[in-house]
């Protein structure tokens, strides 16, 4: 029994494959490089849900999810852009997720602070989204996206918005903080830098697959 | 000046003549009767724009998000209900319906549910193509459901445009004349219909004011109450953003894109389809009889002149509304541009938005329809009355283009020694060409169809086309029936013919 992401052949793409991806995500974080449209957003699209996969199989803690609809698939993902919903409050964000899955409104409320504690933004739970630096936006996407306590989490070149120093600083943090949780994640980023900053743990899409890159 | 002049002279001297004789009613007049009508048309209104709103956002969102083969011939089949005139739209409900349903409520629901589409489709679509359909997969991440998302995260944000355009539809239900006179019954009557009564019928003018300033009063309620939620919505929503049309990704996606398509394409044509075979078809089976007869005198036993001869006027009319519209709706664009005080010119060049036909034209006919100054025989009053109505529609389409030109170049030229108003139209003359047969010819389209304020002001022996269809309807008989539907089809085939060729300059210019 394997806990964590499998992809089994795996084909990618939207009418064509892309990628026909192989990989066990077992625990931590795996970054997977690539340069732009080589297909990494579309995998990462695939993993979620938003995308069909055009074939193979997509396990997550050994149950098979390939056809699975989103909302039941209990995976989690964190944008380019923080997609923050600009109708609700910093707080309601957050408790988004948790309201889904039927917490009550007062446990959601206090477990969305405790996650906004834990991102570094306790104080800001009844402010617009709009009144957010890009960082905390994207913290607050974070926090959101964690709230419900997903098997994994999925973040697309989450810092890609952000300026170089802000970028290596918050992927850093924001790895450490995903260890402290032992989330399972998975990291696409086309920058090697922020690549190794992350983990050791590093595929690249290369002609259609997933390899492994060695030091 | 020459938009300044034109509509304080043409709209406010009309308007002020219906104020003034609002007074003439007296101070013991009984609003009663009034605000009966006015109670029953807002319920009518109110259900009409539910069911338009529920039909249409389907229709919105499927166009909005998807790219499908027979897109862009949807989006435009879905239009036209919108630019073709309510008496064809309403002639041709009660040849489909007409059967099985009796004149009344649910047939003027029908019919402006029908009309109506367009503007939900339109105005909700244009929001809707915007939103980041990526906030959609982090609320179903987040564990929503599809409607659950929908209503989490999608309605919030398209609550502005729905607010704008219900309101709008309403305004458009409650103001209703043609329709209410084809396909409703006297529990259907509007506050235009009982001005329409109480000028040609009654010949109570004092009331006929002041059933005109009650109807202005709450029109501009809604509106404003309109604009306000719309306003207060759109300043909690995020920055919006174009977004990509995708394919639908999954069978039940491309299903469900398939059955919504299918039903919109179906909703438009089955009226219209229906229209055509009443034209070719009498009680023995397939005829031209009616389409032969729209040039004879006695057809459909009017004797009011020929229905080929109303075309004519219709055509007469459509032509110097759309020179004098064009003229005066390009002047008040380029003044928005180049005066200070051309926004002040242009905003009450749009008031005539939320003024019905009818005040409209009942204004035109205190004000210039009788001594000392009498237009009713000349052929000023109608194409007056139509630009009047076509000049928001044309700043609408002018504006935004003008505005989207380069104005570098007027500044680049002046540099170069050229006099302002060289420099100006070195900039804009190449588009301001264009945009203005363009112009002319959506308010040619408005023309033809428009029918509240002509039935005010039209010759009885020189009647519009649409005015000519209710009169033609009011009389018995298949023939009158038939050569009213003949006449109905000259009307679609025009108008269609009108849009396609202001849509090919369109994309003209987008070629240039």
């Amino acid at each position: 029994m394997s806990q964590g992401l499998e992809l089994r052949d795996l084909n990618i793409g939207y009418t064509s494959t892309l990628i026909t991806a192989n990989l066990q995500v077992g625990d931590g974080i795996t970054v997977i490089l690539g340069p732009s449209g080589c297909g990494k957003s579309t995998l990462l699209s695939t993993i979620l849900g938003s995308v069909p996969a055009l074939g193979g199989s997509l396990l997550l803690n050994d149950v098979e999810i390939t056809s699975a609809p989103i909302h039941e698939r209990r995976i989690g993902m964190v944008f380019q852009d923080p997609l923050l919903f600009s109708h609700l409050t910093v707080l309601q964000n957050v408790m988004y997720g948790l309201r889904r899955s039927g917490i009550s409104k007062t446990l959601a409320a206090r477990k969305a602070t405790e996650l906004l504690e834990w991102v570094g933004l306790l104080g800001y739970e009844s402010r617009s989204t709009q009144e957010l630096s890009g960082g905390q936006a994207q913290r607050v996407a974070l926090a959101r996206a964690l709230a419900p306590e997903p098997a994994a989490l999925l973040l697309d070149e989450p810092y890609s918005s952000l300026d170089a120093e802000l970028r290596t600083r918050l992927a850093a943090e924001v790895a450490e903080l995903l260890r402290s949780r032992n989330v399972v994640a998975v990291h696409v980023t086309h920058d090697e830098a922020e690549a190794r900053s992350i983990t050791s743990e590093i595929f690249r899409v290369e002609q259609g697959s997933l390899e492994r890159v060695t030091k | 000046m020459i938009p300044a002049l034109f509509l304080i002279t043409l709209l406010g001297v009309p308007l002020t003549n219906v104020f003034q004789r609002s007074f003439e009613a007296g101070t013991s007049f009984d609003l009663s009767p009034q605000l009966s009508i006015a109670f029953s048309a807002a319920g009518q209104a109110l259900v009409s724009t539910l069911l338009a709103t529920c039909i249409g956002l389907p229709i919105a969102g499927v166009l909005a998000t998807h790219s499908f083969k027979g897109r862009a011939f949807t989006q435009a089949l879905v239009t036209v209900p919108f630019v073709l005139p309510t008496v064809v739209i309403a002639l041709a409900f009660r040849e489909l319906l007409g059967s099985a349903l009796a004149p009344g409520f649910l047939l003027v629901v029908i019919a402006h549910t029908y009309i109506n589409l367009a503007v939900i489709v339109r105005i909700v679509g244009a929001t809707w193509q915007q939103l980041d359909p990526r906030k959609v997969t982090v609320a179903r991440s987040l564990g929503a459901s599809p409607i659950r998302a929908f209503m989490t995260v999608t309605f919030p944000e398209l609550r502005a445009a729905i607010s704008s355009a219900a309101s709008v539809v309403f305004v458009f239900c409650f103001t209703s004349l043609g329709v209410v006179l084809v396909l409703g019954n006297s529990s259907t009557r509007t506050l235009e219909s009982q001005i329409l009564r109480e000028t040609s019928l009654l010949l109570d003018f004092p009331t006929a004011a002041i059933t005109a300033l009650l109807q202005l009063a709450l029109v501009s309620c809604v509106l404003l109450l309109g604009a306000r939620t719309s306003l207060k919505r759109t300043s909690a929503v995020s920055t919006l953003r174009f977004t990509r049309l995708r394919p639908a990704s999954s069978k039940a996606q491309r299903s469900y894109v398939f059955v919504i398509a299918t039903i919109a394409c179906s909703l438009v044509l089955l009226p219209l389809l229906s229209l055509a075979y009443a034209s070719l078809h009498n009680s023995a089976g397939w005829t031209l009889e009616w389409w032969s007869s729209l040039a004879s005198v006695d057809s459909g036993t009017t004797r009011l002149g020929s229905p080929l001869a109303a075309i004519g006027t219709s055509l007469r009319y459509a032509l110097l509304t759309g020179v004098v519209a064009g003229i005066v709706g390009v002047g008040a664009a380029i003044g928005v541009l180049t005066h200070r005080l051309g926004r002040a010119v242009a905003l009450i060049a749009l008031a005539p938005l939320g003024i019905s036909a009818a005040t409209l034209g009942l204004g035109l006919m205190l004000a210039y329809g009788r001594p000392p100054l009498d237009l009713r025989s000349s052929d000023v009053l109608i194409p007056i009355a139509h630009s009047i109505v076509a000049v928001p529609l044309v700043i609408a389409v002018v504006l935004p283009t003008l505005l989207a030109t380069d104005k570098r170049f007027a500044i680049a030229a002046s540099s170069l020694g050229a006099s302002p108003t060289r420099a100006f139209f070195t900039a804009y003359g190449p588009i301001l060409r264009i945009v203005m047969i363009a112009a002319g010819g959506l308010a040619a389209c408005v023309s033809l169809g428009e029918f509240g304020a002509a039935s005010f002001l039209t010759r009885s022996s020189d009647p519009t086309v649409p005015v000519q269809i209710v009169r033609l309807l009011q009389r018995p008989g298949e023939q009158s029936f038939g050569v009213a539907c003949a006449l109905a089809m000259v009307l679609v085939l025009g108008t269609i013919a009108l849009v396609a060729g202001i849509d090919a300059l369109g994309k003209k210019r987008w070629v240039r």
